[in-house]
């Protein structure tokens, strides 16, 4: 026990000693917040932030050439002269030339059948949203019912509708903020607090198990590994390891969750007063770190007892990384359903369990005996993996230099 | 320049040869498949064509009129039924994925109830929307409620006329300049690291004497180049093909609209490549250096980190481009080395790039590789002299000086 704290002190004080590991582990996160910090209070200091918001929301004098003839008039409720009528096209190319328009817009002769409307604009920015095009279609629309009021209310608001789930699980509704997830149109932090949660615990397992496996493959490499072993025994050697590095990829976790919790709470700073974590998830999100932690860090330590040098580490991590893969892109593509068949059976499968039952338990309302079975599963297959880590993770094989193949590999395991 | 010939087939024969090159090859088929298949698989398998149905408690849709099929050519059946207890026996024996309950007083105050055990598909309830909306026109003729119900299909246009795409989000052919930016910086960083830990082995295992013996160092380096160059061509021309198999795969065989005719944006493709050729000579030139001046193949590998950070430093500007795209860090980020790939890759989204830029570009860069062989070759003659030790590059230049 001794001699594992003792590998377990090394691992960690030599971890904390690298100037990478703490640059990526706390600089980078503190200083993403400093920033963002930084941005949100120039922010506030600005004249939009400040109230002084029809500053920022000035509407753009534009122009429009209606080759359809549909436009007789333009709504009342539009500023004066915010939309000017050109003749030809030609006449409003002069006038964006000579800057009396910003933009302007054909409404071609067959508007009616495909609805098509051309918008020429000097910003080919897809993501910018200074342009106004809604104010057009508007006017299409107002002229399209002969300028009705009435009818364009019953237009844009056909329905007052109320939702009602009739099944027990995922009863959230459209715009639903009071828990995480995508159902919540207002809040982005809410929105993706699932995805983010999980992508955190992904980064968090193939970075700690990468350490692990490129701790143990250098020290094979420069020969370190033969006077460990002729003094420390190699289970004692692979649980100081994964306690060490454990606990080093844990404090970064925790560092990176608090610093991307503050980053998106400045970013926005008003969460709805409904809204709350389901309160089983800490300690799931505990239990589940652990485990998995220990399921891939056993696997990794394992596979790499078999790497003879660094170089090969990385294609070897993917024996144990891939099929988490799986589940990860899975769970990323399935952020508008969580409580679908097949992310549930992912959720209670072991490999996949530490990411996938974990998004679920964000977005709350998973059966109670859901996270029991998988947490149970996962703890058998955690016992399992360190069965087969200590079958790879012996002398003969720590000190062997042939390179990795899957031969080498199931020779191990047949030992 | 027979022997220059014969360092770039080594090199080439060196490369292509091994695992790892294979494992390159396929695994952004390989990435490809994984970011993709969840996706179609999950559309999929959300994806639900069952009627949506209604109960009119209101009376208002007697003789309801249809809307036309959605654009996708998907059609959702809408069913009325006479009472709440028939709707719900159909949701129930899973007929129908929904109904909607108009009330009563709906005309007056639009109000409904969605019943449903699992969210319905998007598709339907927009459809069922459309539908309320041409009814609730019914005085206006069918094609009059239906364009005012469906709206308008906005195209962005350049005033040049050189460029147009659909607003509501990029389109693929707009992001294709970026995803081909990756791919290109991808390859040039695997190509010169390979150049550099290739050049750190042969160092080590002594297989640089006896080649410096036969062959001067200009013609070593341009045969290295030439062959990791090729190399990387033929990677590149394998990806391209990869990729342009998905997307016909994602829009012809699983019709998803986003992949459907891509406009390609030939010119910002040209730039990105006219940029890049001079610039991967550049990085593997520099990455060749120093490779020359380090001691392991160890201690090498860890400069890679540094060449991939600026290469990166476009993504984290993007946010600045998006707001300038011809700001003074947009042009600046343009003409430097390295970070003039990604640059144009995003900036084409946003911009038309000025041809004095690109060309610039091409200028500078070409000036920095030939700046950069030159450095290369005196890095290489006098790290065949210091076995076993770092060379400092105030080393490198002194001695350049003195030597001239």
């Amino acid at each position: 026990m001794t001699k594992t704290f003792l590998v377990l002190r090394y691992e960690l004080t030599s971890l904390l000693r690298k100037p990478g590991f703490l640059i990526i582990a706390f600089g980078i996160p503190l200083v993403g917040v400093v920033v963002l910090a930084g941005i949100n209070l120039a922010r506030s200091d600005s004249p939009a932030e400040s109230g002084d918001e029809a500053a920022s929301e000035e509407l753009q004098v534009e122009g429009f050439v209606d080759l359809s003839g549909l436009i007789k008039a333009l709504p009342d409720d539009l500023p004066a002269g915010i939309l000017v009528r050109f003749a030809s096209e030609e006449q409003a190319t002069d006038a964006l030339a000579e800057d009396q328009i910003t933009a302007y817009y054909v409404v071609p002769s067959d508007y009616v059948e495909s609805g098509e409307l051309l918008y020429i604009h000097p910003s080919l920015n897809p993501l910018t949203d200074d342009r106004q095009d809604w104010i057009m279609r508007q006017v299409l629309v107002f002229n399209l019912v002969e300028g009705d009021a009435e009818t364009m209310d019953r237009l844009f608001n056909p329905v007052e509708l109320e939702e009602t789930n009739l099944s027990a699980i995922g009863s959230g509704t459209e715009g639903d903020c009071a828990r995480p997830g995508m159902d919540c149109d207002a809040n982005l932090l809410i929105r993706l607090m699932p995805m983010i949660v999980m992508v955190f615990f992904f980064i968090a397992f193939t970075n700690g198990s990468a350490l692990l496996i490129r701790s143990i493959s250098e020290e094979k490499q420069n020969r370190l590994i033969e006077i460990l072993a002729s003094s420390v025994e190699p289970l004692q050697l692979m649980a100081g390891k994964i306690l060490g590095l454990g606990i080093g990829t844990l404090l970064a976790f925790a560092m990176w969750v608090v610093a991307a919790f503050a980053a998106l709470r400045l970013s926005q700073p008003n969460l709805p007063v409904e809204f709350e974590i389901p309160v089983s998830l800490l300690p799931w999100a505990i239990v589940f770190f652990l485990l998995g932690f220990t399921f891939y860090a056993s696997l990794m330590a394992g596979v790499g007892a078999l790497v003879p040098n660094i170089k090969d580490t990385t294609k070897v991590s993917w024996l144990v990384i891939g099929p988490m893969m799986v589940g990860y892109m899975i769970g990323i593509f399935s952020m508008e359903q969580p409580h679908n068949p097949l992310i549930t059976a992912l959720s209670l499968f072991p490999v996949t369990s530490p990411l996938n039952m974990v998004q679920r338990l964000t977005t709350g309302e998973v059966p109670g005996w859901q996270p029991v079975l998988a947490a149970v599963l996962l703890a058998i297959a955690v016992f399992l993996a360190l069965r087969v880590a200590a079958r790879l993770f012996r002398t003969h094989n720590l000190l062997s230099g042939q390179p990795f193949s899957p031969k080498v590999l199931l020779n191990a395991l047949k030992d | 320049m027979g022997k220059t010939w014969l360092v770039a087939f080594e090199e080439i024969r060196r490369n292509a040869f091994k695992k790892s090159f294979i494992l390159v090859l396929f695994s952004v088929p390989f990435f490809l498949v994984m970011m993709i298949a969840p996706g179609i698989v999950m559309e999929q398998l959300s994806r639900n064509d069952r009627p949506i149905g209604y109960v009119d408690l209101s009376g208002a849709f007697e003789e309801p009129r249809m809307p036309p099929e959605e654009d996708s050519g998907r059609k959702v059946e809408i069913i009325p039924y006479p009472s709440q207890d028939e709707a719900r026996a159909a949701l129930d024996a899973e007929e129908i994925q929904a109904y909607y309950l108009l009330q009563s007083d709906y005309l007056d105050s639009r109000r409904a109830e969605l019943v449903y055990r699992e969210q319905p598909d998007s598709d339907a309830t927009r459809h069922f929307y459309d539908f309320l909306q041409v009814n609730l026109l019914s005085e206006l003729p069918m094609e009059i409620a239906w364009r005012a119900a469906d709206g308008s299909s906005t195209t962005i246009q350049n005033p040049e006329g050189t460029r147009r795409f659909p607003s509501g989000g990029p389109t693929l052919g707009s992001v294709l300049p970026i995803i081909f930016g990756f791919a290109v910086g991808g390859l040039l960083l695997l190509g010169a690291g390979s150049l550099m830990t290739g050049l750190v082995d042969e160092k080590s295992n002594r297989t640089m004497e006896v080649i410096a013996t036969s062959i001067s160092s200009s013609r070593m380096i341009t045969g290295k180049l030439f062959g990791i160059l090729t190399v990387s061509l033929v990677q590149l021309a394998f990806w391209i093909l990869v990729g342009v198999i998905a997307i016909w795969l994602a829009g012809s065989v699983f019709g998803v609209t986003w992949f459907q005719n891509p406009r390609v944006e030939w010119s910002s493709m040209l730039a990105i490549v006219a940029v890049a050729l001079p610039g991967y000579v550049f990085a593997s030139a520099v990455l060749f250096a120093l490779g020359a001046t380090v001691v392991d193949a160890q201690e090498g590998q860890s400069l890679g980190p540094l060449l991939f950070l600026t290469m990166m430093i476009p993504v984290y500007a993007l946010a600045a481009f998006a707001n300038d795209p011809n700001g003074t860090l947009a042009v600046t980020l343009t003409l430097l080395p390295m970070t003039s790939i990604l640059t144009i890759g995003i900036r084409s989204m946003l911009t038309v790039i000025p041809t004095w830029q690109i060309s610039a570009s091409v200028i500078i860069q070409l000036f920095c590789a030939i700046a950069a062989i030159w450095l290369a070759g005196k890095a290489f003659r006098l790290g065949m002299l210091r076995y076993g030790q770092r060379l400092r590059l105030r080393e490198i230049l002194g001695r350049g000086r003195a030597g001239a």
